[in-house]
Formats: structure tokens, sequence, C-alpha cells
């Protein structure tokens, strides 16, 4: 048996299928990963070991029958703590759920990746229904980040990102309804896919806001992501397994690039314009053509969608909190009961600011392929110092397409004033999913940065 | 410090949304309004072009 675990997912589905390791000893892998740091990073709320050796189990037994359910075949994958799943309870890291989600029912979503063969490890950490903030003494685990347990993994798809960095998972699922995958992969070294809204059903999720949430994935790739996603996209998992990677020909590719609002935000760390500069560079290099555009309304994109989210959100759990208010968490229940203070107009206004900001993208997207922007302004942020009402005021770059509901990935392009892995974030046409990861993996065959791991697992033991 | 009116109104609107939230939260929650229907507004007023401190435009605009 091998004692390293592989790299990317793709890398462990080709050893997989070359007979380098077996379903059973990847899981294993994982699971003493888990085991071993789980306690310094709290990503998991709970481990399912026994169900995912059952699965390793099954997959093994089934590439040994020739039976090739593709990409994440054996492939241990962690799930976020909202999606139901058949062999562990849904918490939503909250001590308000009236009663927490039991076992028994597989969200769609999970259920696609599971008949497709892939090894859920466990339930992952996630901010509390996906807005609120981790605090000491409510009974879940305090996610860190593995490039620096002092430092936020941010969130809310904490857990999932913490996982794949941390080597527990080869990928994980994840929500984003302002960037919850983006932003906890920008800030682990990740990739992270925020896709284009609708497309991956989410029934079986608990909500934070109907309208905006949207599933991503979380992968140490762009094609461990496109892995991903062929899997929960189209329910196909029998497809041949494809990555279809543009490397070095990206002279159709018009990227657009916008100075205001975005690239000139005065919050923008030094090393992440550098970073945004550098792969400005290697996409260059690649062939693609640059051009300067305007999004006109992007801050109003971003308060647009935290008015609708505070607004459903609230209408949510607006009977709940009024039962349960001391069993939210403080940031939770902070967040939703601004909701009380939205008007019926405001809420109307921000759905027709919606319509109107979407058209503008499509009108956009006539004429270039994506948008080249940063995903957060700075790393990340000391777990001490989390300030979110300077998050509640200042700049974005993620919401505003949530708002629109188009897909977009977080890319790793370097390191940050405090070491800490930083990010850029391609968006594109709705549906173009798939056309971003190939971006994405074109970026990925000329830098390194997706490969890079925390310092801390060289210290514990196979790596 | 959020002032009293502001805190008054707070106070109104949660009661009307069936919250009671003790004294110090509620003074947190408060300081945000100002910021959050300043948000809201500025979201209305690009839709019609109007700057929320701006006089009304004649005909059709934004909902409020």
């Amino acid at each position: 048996m091998t004692t390293e675990l592989p790299t990317t997912l793709m890398e462990a589905a080709a050893w997989l299928r070359a007979g380098r390791i077996s379903s059973g000893e990847l899981t294993e892998l994982a699971l003493r990963r888990t085991s071993d740091l789980q306690p310094a990073l709290g990503a998991f709320v709970t481990v399912t070991a026994d169900a995912a050796r059952a699965a390793a189990a099954r997959a093994d037994a089934d590439l040994d029958d020739g039976v090739d359910r593709g990409p994440l075949h054996g492939i241990p994958i962690a799930v976020k703590d909202v999606f139901a799943t058949s062999d562990a309870p849904t918490f939503a890291n909250s001590r308000a759920f009236v009663e927490p989600w039991p076992p028994g029912y597989d969200a769609p979503a999970v259920a696609r990746l599971r008949t497709a063969g892939a090894v859920l490890i466990g339930k992952a950490t996630a901010g509390e229904f996906g807005c609120g903030e981790p605090e000491p003494g409510r009974g879940f685990p305090l996610p860190r980040n593995p490039w620096n347990p002092e430092h936020t993994p941010a969130g809310s798809s904490s857990g999932s990102a913490i996982a794949v960095a941390a080597g527990m998972a080869l990928g994980a699922l994840g929500t984003d309804t302002g960037g919850s995958v983006r932003a906890p992969a920008a800030v682990t070294g990740l990739t992270g896919l925020c896709t284009t809204r609708g497309r991956i059903p989410t029934d079986g999720v608990v909500p934070l806001s109907w309208s905006m949430d949207a599933l991503g994935v979380i992968g140490r790739s762009a094609a461990d992501c496109a892995a991903m996603l062929q899997i929960l996209s189209d329910h196909e998992p029998h497809r041949r397994m494809q990555a279809p990677i543009l490397d070095g020909d990206l002279v159709d590719i018009r990227i657009g690039l916008v100075e205001e609002y975005f690239l000139d935000d005065p919050g923008l760390q030094a090393e992440v314009l550098a970073g945004i500069r550098a792969a400005i560079g290697v996409f260059g290099d690649l062939g693609a053509q640059f051009q300067e555009i305007r999004i006109e309304g992007a801050h109003q994109a971003k308060e647009a969608n935290t008015v609708i989210v505070l607004a459903e959100g609230f209408t949510q759990h607006r009977a709940n909190l009024a039962l349960r208010w001391s069993d939210y968490g403080a940031a939770a229940r902070s967040f939703l009961a601004r909701g009380a203070f939205l008007s019926a107009a405001d809420y109307a206004q921000a759905q027709q600011f919606r319509r109107e900001f979407r058209m503008r993208l499509d009108r956009l997207f006539r004429n270039i392929d994506a948008v080249l922007l940063p995903c957060l302004p700075t790393d990340a942020g000391r777990i001490d110092q989390t300030d979110l009402e300077a998050r509640f005021r200042g700049r974005n770059s993620t919401r505003q397409w949530n708002l629109a509901g188009v897909p977009a990935v977080s890319v790793p392009c370097g390191f940050g004033a405090q070491g800490l892995p930083i990010a850029f974030q391609l968006i594109g046409p709705s549906g173009s999913d798939e056309r971003l990861l190939q971006l994405a993996m074109a970026y990925q065959t000329r830098t390194d940065w997706h490969l890079r791991r925390p310092p801390m697992l060289t210290s514990t033991g196979p790596s | 410090m959020t002032d009293g009116s502001t805190l008054a109104l707070a106070r109104s609107l949660l009661r009307r949304a069936g919250l009671r939230i003790p004294e110090p939260e509620l003074q947190s929650l408060a300081e945000v309004l100002p910021e959050l229907w300043r948000q809201a507004d500025d979201v209305g007023a690009h839709l019609t072009g109007q700057h929320p401190d701006g006089p009304a435009a004649p005909g059709p605009g934004a909902v409020k």
C-alpha cells in the first residue's frame, strides 16, 4: 500500500485505474488524515468512517468487475453540512434547527455523487445556516485555515475547503449565496466553482436564500472541479472521463478587465493585484485577448444581493427566530434579523435591479468570454480580527455574480502579505461553467499555485 | 451610538416581526439600520438614475 495521498482528484482517479492504489487505501489515508488533523482544523461535524469504508469496498469490487462509474469512482469527497445525506444527520451548524434533518435521505446532488461511486467521508463544517460565524461553546468544531490555524478559512463552506486543503478529501461539495464556495477556496489555495444557479438542484439543501443559493464544488485543480461538475450537472455518471484542457491556444478567447470598482479597490492588497497582473500575463502568453470594460452598477449589485439574501433569509427563519432567538449564534441571528428592517419595496426594487443587472451582463458577454477579477481583496485575516460589519459595508467582488446567477470560479494565484493563499476570479455567462473551468485549467498548465500544500501537512506523516 | 428615534424604530420593526431582542443586541442591530436602508435606497436610486438625496424625477420611477 502506498502511504502517499495523490495530490489531485484526477491523479487519484488515474492511480486507481492503474492499480497503484485502491479506493480502500485512499479512504484509509483520508480518514487517517482526518483523525490526525480534525482537532486542530475542525473540518467535519460528522465523519462517516464506516459508511465510507463500505462505499470504498464497493468501489473496489466494481472496478475489479470492470465497472467504472467515472471520475469520482472510489474518490473520497466531503459534503457541506447543509446537504441531506442518508448516513448522517444535517445540523447546518446550528442549535436553532427545530430538529436536525435525520439521516435517511440523500439530496439529489449527494445521490448523484454516490451513484457515480464517490466515497463520502463526512459532513463538513459550515457557517451556521450559511450565514453565521464559528463560535466556541456551541458544540460544533471551530474551522481553522490549514495554512495557519490562527487565520480564518472563510465561509460558509469552511469545512469543505479545509478538508480538501488538508488532504482529508480530494473534492468537496458546498453552497454559494454570496461567495461561500469561492472565498474558502481562495484563502486555502484551492479552486472553487460557484455553478450557474439552477443547474444543479438545491433540493435537500438547507436554504439561506431560495432565489440566490447555488451549488458549488471545491477541488485542488480546475480539472478536479470539472470532474465533479460533470457528475453533478447531467446525471450521466457513466460518461467517459473527460478533461478538456485548453493547453496553450486561447487565441479566440476575449477576457474583460474591470478597473473601476474591482481593480481600483483601495483595499486590494498589493500582492493580490500583482497576482492578478501576473495571471493576465499568463493568459496573454496563452493567446487570450484583453478588453477594458465597465460593469455599471457593480456596487449596487452587491447591495441588491445583500437586500435579497437578508429578506429571504429572514423570511425563512422569522418564526424560529421569535421562538429560539438565543439558540442561534450571535452572528447568524444578527445577520438574519436585519431582514426585518427591509420593506416589501426594498425587496421588489432589489429584484427589479437584479433583472436589469442580468440583462446588462448578457449584453456584456456578447462581446467577451469571461471577466477576470479579484476574488477577495486580501489573504485570510486572523480569526480574532474578523470584522463582519466592514464586510457588510465595504466593496465586494463575489456577490454580484450570485445576483446574476452566472458561474464564477476562484483560482489560486500566489500568496498574500501574510504568506497565505490568494486568488483571482473568472466570471462567465450563464451556463459557461465548463468554459470557465477550461480557462482555469489552461492557467493551471502554466502555474503550480493550486498544487502547493499547507506547511503543516509535511509534519503530520504521509502527505 | 444610535439615536433614540432610530433605536425606537428598530425596536418597533423587530416587534412587528415578532422578535423580542435583549437590549444590548437591539442596540447593535439598530446601528446597522441606517446603512442597510442607505444600501436599499442606493439600489432603488440606481434603477431610475436618481440619487437618494436628490429630487424625485417625474414620471414612473423607483417604487419608493
